[in-house]
């Protein structure tokens, strides 16, 4: 199967069809006919202009992560104790913390959901916080724009918190150190406003990039010969149509089984979850819609999907290709692109993302 | 008091609130002739243009993604993103300047949503169909090499694969058509190779689908008004501002005339402290002034005190004398009265006998006389058996002559008694026409004692009876004689006393000593109540005040011209017409009969 590196495929092969419309003048068939030749040299000069200019020019489909924005250190710190809180949970046994271990790769240690308020399980996959701060909604069906909103939505959750910030309030405002240290930086005592931006602060200087940032700042040796190799399968079989920009993925919504149908082939029963963006927007067309994943330090999120049904990488990969892409992968390929997603995990991470299958 | 103080207290309170409702009006016209701050209206200005800016180039950038020129959709969320932005610094400029975000503002937040929503739709559509467009071509490359493909299913797939990709990048291809070639493609191959065109159907309809999909949000992304509702906004924002300038200007014409009044009212408010301020001090200065003659106005009143005290001193012993006098006089007339009868039967006894001597006793006498001369002849010059010599011839006259004597002095005490009647007259505080000539006569009867030896001269002109109280006026009259009688010496002492008229109506009688006079510095307070020249113990000092007070009380006038060493002169002048009875004060229906002053 020929590979193209380039976003413009090439249709060279196409033999303008001469018995067609004969019906047609001379004159009507001559422009189309120069039309066409236009087109095809169009698509010629795309093809092979495309790559050098994807090479050269920095034309990447996936960009490097930014330095993280400058941050009042003391909100950090603030936000890095207020993410390890429990007291934000309705009985003061869930923290964020306890279901996006930072460590971990900011997801749930392999769970497929995770447990909230009174051991009760959540309805989807918990997603990694690490680069949360470059996704363009929150959560699977994008129901929050920003950290600092999704912070009140985790909060009501029955599943998750299942607490008010009255409670909260009242209970963080007990702790005479806590609230201290908030009029120090807020200038006013806790309130729902401030502890979402502390936590937020918190989450946006987690980004770290990864060796791959690196490589696609211009270090050709970040990332081994294999990697390199993934990421050229990763672009040419199109997962890089859904998973580009800074945060691979994360930048747009997309149907789960696009092109077949995930959910009846799954094995599970349906849930509410399941319905994803329509939960949101209650359009038709936004059944089945999620947020396109980051896959930064995917290989430390697993399981996947908003589901938690891929174990592994490979199975997920495996899935993709089936319903997403509609199209088969040589087993190969699909090793190199684990490579390459495990070279998207951030360094002072990948200690733990354990030997190379 | 108490209401003064609460009053006084809602007075200031009041005023109190009255200042402060003019500083808080002032202070709401200020706030309101501000105009929006300038920065903040460039800032909002700039807003716009960015917006625009960016949602140009937002939509510039759905139609590269669209036509692949972009490498990711970074760029379309970086440019919503973007706009929220501004859109939130709009909101928040709006509030400073003062600004209600207009309807308008609704209408580019539901635009601006409506085309958030529809970009989401657009990546999610051109990514599946950028990806099947990419795997066509190797679709058609696979079923062109499988020996069981024939020419004209290559050429189907062909056809079909060029028709979708001149429809992805011109979209002037029948869609409907295309799908009839879709359809059209033969299901029953043999396994592989149905696989392979079963996987090309589905990406050709997959391709048609998401392009019309795609065509479709193109179309709506156009449709939609953002940029319109930028320029509605920022029309309207600009109406507001132009209001807002317009209602400050308002409020600045305002503020300058009421800070004007303010002025005026201030510099009243400062002339009339400035003038009371003045009257104030003018107050202070008097206050002082009134405080420092009060020692002498207190001084002045404490000799009024005193004067009023010595009169009410004077009436009381005026009382008690006239007490005394009434006394006296009830008596006087009492005894003359009891004298009179007496007197009556004396002289009567008397008058028989000397009636009775000069008719029968007299000549009897001398007969018997002559009979027993007769008799005896002789002498009788035994003087044992001597016979009684006869009566002297003498005898009998001298006889007739002590009894006329003894009737003369009767006549005088019976004159005396009339007069002390007279002179004490019950009726005295009666008025009556009275000649005053016959005051000063039975006034001189009675100082009769007292003016012996001095030669009285009258010098009686004709005057016309006084209507008056006729025992006050011989009081004086009296009392003047005494002091006349007493100021002169037995030898060679002169009284003289006039009446005459002084035009028609007036009577004057002047009183004349050639006594020793009264001494100049003494003849002014002759008149004043205790004022006496006498031992203590023989005058009470008020004979010549009461005297001042009669002829006052009767509209005249008394008046004395001294010399020491010659004389002294009283004149009394009376009106004829004193005046109505009822006039008389009480003081004078008391006064003392007798003065010895």
């Amino acid at each position: 199967m020929p590979e193209h590196t380039g976003e413009f495929v090439p249709i060279s092969w196409v033999r303008p069809e001469k018995s067609k419309r004969t019906a047609k003048g001379s004159r009507w068939r001559f422009l189309r006919r120069i039309r066409e030749i236009g087109l095809s040299a169009t698509l010629i000069l795309g093809m092979a202009v495309a790559p050098a200019l994807a090479q050269n020019l920095g034309w990447e489909p996936i960009k490097p992560l930014p330095p993280n924005p400058a941050l009042d250190a003391a909100k950090v710190k603030l936000g890095f104790q207020l993410f390890h809180d429990p007291r934000f949970s309705d009985d003061g046994t869930v923290a964020c913390a306890s279901c996006h271990l930072i460590a971990q790769g900011g997801a749930d240690r392999g769970r497929r959901v995770s447990e909230g308020v009174r051991r009760q399980m959540g309805e989807v996959n918990a997603p990694s916080v690490l680069t949360a701060a470059h996704n363009f909604h929150q959560f699977w069906d994008g129901r929050s724009p920003n950290l600092e909103d999704q912070v009140s939505h985790v909060l009501a959750n029955p599943r998750e918190f299942a607490s008010t910030w009255s409670a909260v309030i009242q209970r963080l405002s007990r702790d005479a150190g806590l609230v201290s240290t908030m009029r120090a930086i807020y200038g006013e005592a806790p309130s729902r406003k401030n502890l979402s931006d502390a936590i937020a602060a918190y989450q946006r200087s987690l980004p770290e990039i990864s060796r791959f940032d690196r490589f696609l700042r211009g270090e050709s040796s970040a990332i081994t010969a294999e990697e390199r190799q993934g990421y050229e399968k990763f672009k040419s079989y199109g997962c890089v149509a859904c998973h580009q920009g800074v945060n691979v993925g994360g930048n747009m919504f997309q149907r789960l089984g696009a092109l077949g149908n995930y959910f009846a082939d799954r094995g599970m029963p349906e849930t509410r979850a399941d319905l994803g963006r329509f939960n949101v927007t209650g359009k038709e067309s936004d059944r089945y819609v999620f947020k396109v994943p980051s896959l930064r330090n995917v290989a430390l999120t697993a399981p996947y999907f908003h589901d938690g049904s891929a174990a592994t990488l490979e199975e997920a990969i495996a899935v993709m290709f089936k319903y997403q892409l509609g199209r088969a992968a040589p087993a190969e390929d699909q090793r190199l692109i684990v490579q390459f997603l495990r070279a998207l995990t951030a360094q002072s991470l990948e200690k733990s993302l354990g030997s190379k299958p | 008091m108490n209401k003064l103080f609460s009053s006084r207290i809602l007075k200031g309170f009041s005023g109190i609130l009255i200042a402060a409702a003019a500083i808080a009006f002032l202070a709401f016209l200020a706030t309101n002739s501000r105009d929006a701050a300038p920065q903040a209206r460039a800032n909002l200005i700039a807003h716009f243009l960015k917006l625009r800016e960016i949602n140009a180039r937002l939509d510039v950038n759905v139609l590269r993604s669209r036509n692949g020129f972009n490498s990711d959709y970074d760029p379309l969320q970086e440019g919503l993103q973007s706009m929220q932005e501004i859109r939130a610094q709009l909101d928040t400029d709006l509030e400073r300047v003062g600004i209600q975000a207009p309807e308008a503002a609704r209408a580019l937040d539901e635009a601006f949503a409506r085309k958030s929503a529809s970009i989401d739709d657009f990546k999610a559509a051109n990514a599946i169909w950028r990806n099947s467009l990419r795997y066509l071509p190797t679709l058609v490359e696979s079923i062109g090499q499988n020996p069981r493909a024939d020419t004209a299913l290559r050429l189907q797939t062909s056809e079909i694969a060029s028709g979708l990709f001149r429809f992805g990048l011109l979209s002037d291809t029948d869609t409907a058509a295309l799908r009839q070639l879709l359809d059209a493609l033969p299901s029953s191959l043999d396994a592989y190779l149905a696989e392979l065109l079963q996987g090309f159907r589905i990406h050709g309809e997959t391709i048609l689908r998401q392009s019309e999909r795609e065509a479709e949000l193109l179309a709506t992304l156009a449709e939609i008004p953002v940029a319109r509702c930028i320029d509605l906004l920022q029309e309207n924002l600009e109406f507001s501002f132009t209001a807002q300038a317009e209602r400050a200007n308002f409020f600045r014409d305002i503020l300058t005339v009421y800070s004007a009044l303010l002025l005026l009212l201030i510099l009243y408010i400062g002339a009339r402290l400035a003038r009371a301020y003045r009257q104030l001090g003018l107050a202070n200065h008097q206050l002082n002034e009134a405080n420092e003659t009060l020692e002498a106005r207190v001084e002045e009143r404490t000799r009024d005190l005193n004067a009023a005290l010595s009169e009410l001193k004077a009436s009381e012993a005026h009382l008690i004398q006239s007490e005394k006098m009434a006394s006296l006089g009830q008596m006087v007339a009492g005894v003359a009265h009891e004298i009179n009868t007496p007197l009556g039967y004396v002289r009567g006894t008397l008058e028989f006998i000397l009636h009775t001597l000069g008719d029968t006793l007299e000549p009897y006498c001398v007969r018997v006389s002559a009979f027993i001369a007769g008799i005896l002849g002789k002498p009788a010059n035994d003087s044992e058996n001597q016979a009684p010599a006869p009566l002297d011839a003498e005898l009998l006259p001298e006889l007739r002559m002590a009894l006329d004597n003894s009737l003369y002095g009767l006549d005088q005490i019976g004159e005396i008694v009339l007069n002390l009647k007279n002179f004490s007259r019950l009726d005295r505080g009666q008025y009556t026409l009275y000649r005053l000539e016959e005051g000063i006569d039975s006034a001189l009867m009675l100082a009769k004692n007292l003016i012996k030896h001095r030669a009285i001269i009258k010098n009686y002109g004709d005057t016309s009876p006084v209507f008056c109280a006729p025992s006050q006026i011989n009081q004086v009259v009296l009392n003047l004689i005494t002091n006349a009688a007493q100021a002169t010496t037995e030898e060679g002492g002169t009284i003289t006393i006039s009446t005459r008229m002084k035009g028609n109506d007036t009577v004057v009688i002047k009183i004349a000593d050639n006594g020793t006079g009264i001494p100049e510095d003494v003849v002014g307070r002759i008149f004043d109540p205790f004022f006496t020249t006498k031992e203590i113990g023989k005058g009470t000092g008020l004979g010549l005040s009461i005297a001042y007070k009669i002829i006052t009380q009767h509209k005249g006038k008394i008046q004395v011209f001294s010399k020491p060493g010659k004389g002294t002169l009283f004149a009394i002048e009376l009106p004829v017409e004193t005046g109505a009875a009822s006039e008389a004060p009480a003081l004078a229906e008391d006064m003392p009969l007798l003065e010895d002053d």
